[in-house]
């Protein structure tokens, strides 16, 4: 199945290009740190170390690799073959949220012992990526430069990140309630405080799925543009 | 011995089936005025080497890109393998093979590696990486990371690429670009190997010789036209005339002068030039293709 051969050679370059040590030695670093706080700040700092990197980690690999792929020229040889780019899409996306489940679960279980909902950790953290990887190859397909992915992804994180004026209790909105970090939070959060109704779990993953369905049309259309429709034209 | 060959090869091609088929193409980018391509017509024959030869801009890549189903919304009719290249799907990419100018490879794999992963895209038999890898004389290099190759190697390897799945139809964009002879001349042998086979080929390449060497017809295009379709001997004997270049001492100096090759033994200057100087060599001059090329369309290749 070429969905499958996909996602085993997606594995393996990311293996190639050491992402997989990078971020053992990261998540190592995490523990070491998270370990050394008080007891009572360990939950939520646990939390917000994994919804703020592992989580997030998608988005950064995936415009590394894809920026690496555009300099191989590989995206033109891919696609001549049979392979469509939602099979791509779907093994891309898939193989960086198994590096963000197994760091995440890394960091957790050595932290918090298995003192923590794993199943909500679970869900939080495979929407989470799965989220912030297929905005990453929207982003990184209509880019050039490393330079230029970076710039974007500032901007776009200043608009991620406007929920939490909330958490800072900086400014308060209704509005919130529908941005996907805030849903990202409250569901990886909610694992280690317990803090969280069954109303919120089922409200955060419906925003989470109706994003990540507006994510990858975007993504498929940007994909369809700068990269199919560019094939041979160099 | 060769030309015989060709030549019966060329004319049993006349009852086969059409591989690729443009009728009237015109394409225009959305958005923009200027037609792309204007009212195309052409054929490929199955086991056909058919050459498409233009300067840069001239349509050739967006006519390979209509062809291999990439590029949608054109007018006309393009049918490849006997269906509407508007209706096929990725089904349509397992019998085609596409090696594009630059190679699309992954560094940090080797070769054999960069095969099988090709290889396992495809749901029909493909070809065994190492037979391919040693027809191109990388034996050797099988289990070497491409980030290692020198150029050459890695267009040999992207070659194998574009064969990995024993293709109907194969599209090969500046197949010996990058190569040193002998390699050269390997791939070439390859190419007219497997349109024995019954493989169409459709060539991209600014490198006349190589067109010469290889295709059974070759179509000119020039600006978004197709200006004329022909085999090269053709063209050459049409378009081109064949000459005698001499070279000679007069006044202790070296000179040069061209003769027409025909009515030769007629032609009193060339006779006397014979008879009065001492001649130091003379060497016949096929027209070659590109001159062909310069005077059928007023432009040169690049």
């Amino acid at each position: 199945m070429r969905f499958l051969q996909a996602l085993k050679h997606d594995i393996k370059y990311q293996f190639r290009h050491g992402f997989y040590y990078v971020y053992l030695v990261v998540s190592i670093i995490y523990i070491a740190i998270l370990l050394r706080l008080p007891s009572e700040i360990q939950d939520i700092s646990t939390a917000f170390v994994i919804f703020s990197d592992p989580a997030m980690l998608g988005f950064f690999f995936v415009g590394t690799i894809i920026l690496l792929e555009k300099g191989e020229n590989i995206f033109e040889g891919l696609f001549i073959t049979p392979l469509r780019v939602k099979e791509f899409i779907l093994a891309r996306v898939l193989s960086l949220s198994i590096i963000s489940l197994l760091t995440a679960f890394l960091i957790a279980i050595i932290v918090r012992g298995f003192s923590f909902n794993y199943i909500l950790l679970f869900i939080g953290l495979i929407l989470t990526a799965i989220f912030f990887t297929i905005q990453g190859i929207a982003i990184a397909v209509s880019v050039r430069t490393v330079n230029e992915y970076l710039l974007y992804s500032i901007i776009y994180s200043i608009f991620l990140v406007i929920p939490f004026l909330e958490f800072l209790n900086i400014f308060e909105s209704i509005l919130f309630y529908l941005w996907p970090t805030r849903a990202s939070l409250i569901l990886i959060m909610g694992a280690f405080t317990g803090n969280i109704g069954l109303f919120e779990i089922i409200f955060s993953v419906f925003i989470f799925v109706i994003w990540i369905f507006i994510a990858y049309k975007w993504a498929y259309s940007l994909f369809i543009n700068y990269v199919i429709l560019k094939i041979g034209d160099q | 011995m060769n030309d015989k060959l060709k030549i019966k090869r060329k004319t049993s091609n006349k009852n086969l089936e059409n591989i690729v088929d443009v009728e009237n193409l015109s394409f225009t980018y959305p958005g923009k005025n200027e037609k792309i391509l204007s009212k195309l017509n052409f054929n490929i024959k199955k086991g056909e080497i058919f050459g498409f030869l233009g300067p840069s801009g001239a349509g050739k890549s967006t006519t390979q890109k209509i062809i291999t189903g990439i590029l949608k919304g054109f007018q006309g009719k393009v049918k490849v393998m006997n269906q509407d290249i508007s209706k096929v799907d990725s089904k349509f990419y397992e019998n085609i093979g596409v090696s594009f100018e630059f190679p699309n490879l992954y560094l940090r794999f080797t070769a054999r590696e960069n095969l099988k992963y090709f290889a396992s895209l495809y749901e029909v038999e493909t070809e065994d990486a190492l037979k391919l890898l040693g027809m191109v004389g990388l034996e050797e290099a099988v289990d070497i990371r491409v980030e290692e190759f020198s150029k050459g190697m890695k267009m040999r390897l992207n070659f194998c690429r574009a064969l990995i799945n024993k293709p109907e139809l194969l599209f090969l964009d500046e197949p010996t670009s990058g190569l040193d002879p002998a390699n050269a001349r390997i791939i070439k042998e390859i190419i007219r190997e497997k349109s024995r086979q019954g493989k169409t080929i459709f060539l991209t390449t600014h490198n006349m010789l190589t067109v010469d060497n290889l295709c059974d017809r070759v179509a000119f295009i020039v600006g978004g036209e197709i200006v004329l379709i022909d085999t090269p001997p053709n063209l050459k004997s049409t378009y081109g005339s064949k000459n005698v270049e001499i070279r000679y001492i007069s006044d202790k100096d070296s000179k040069r002068k061209n003769f027409k090759l025909s009515g030769l033994g007629k032609n009193l200057e060339f006779l006397n030039l014979l008879q009065q100087y001492e001649v130091e060599s003379i060497h016949s001059q096929e027209a070659n293709l590109e001159e062909v090329f310069i005077k059928v369309t007023g432009r040169k290749l690049r």
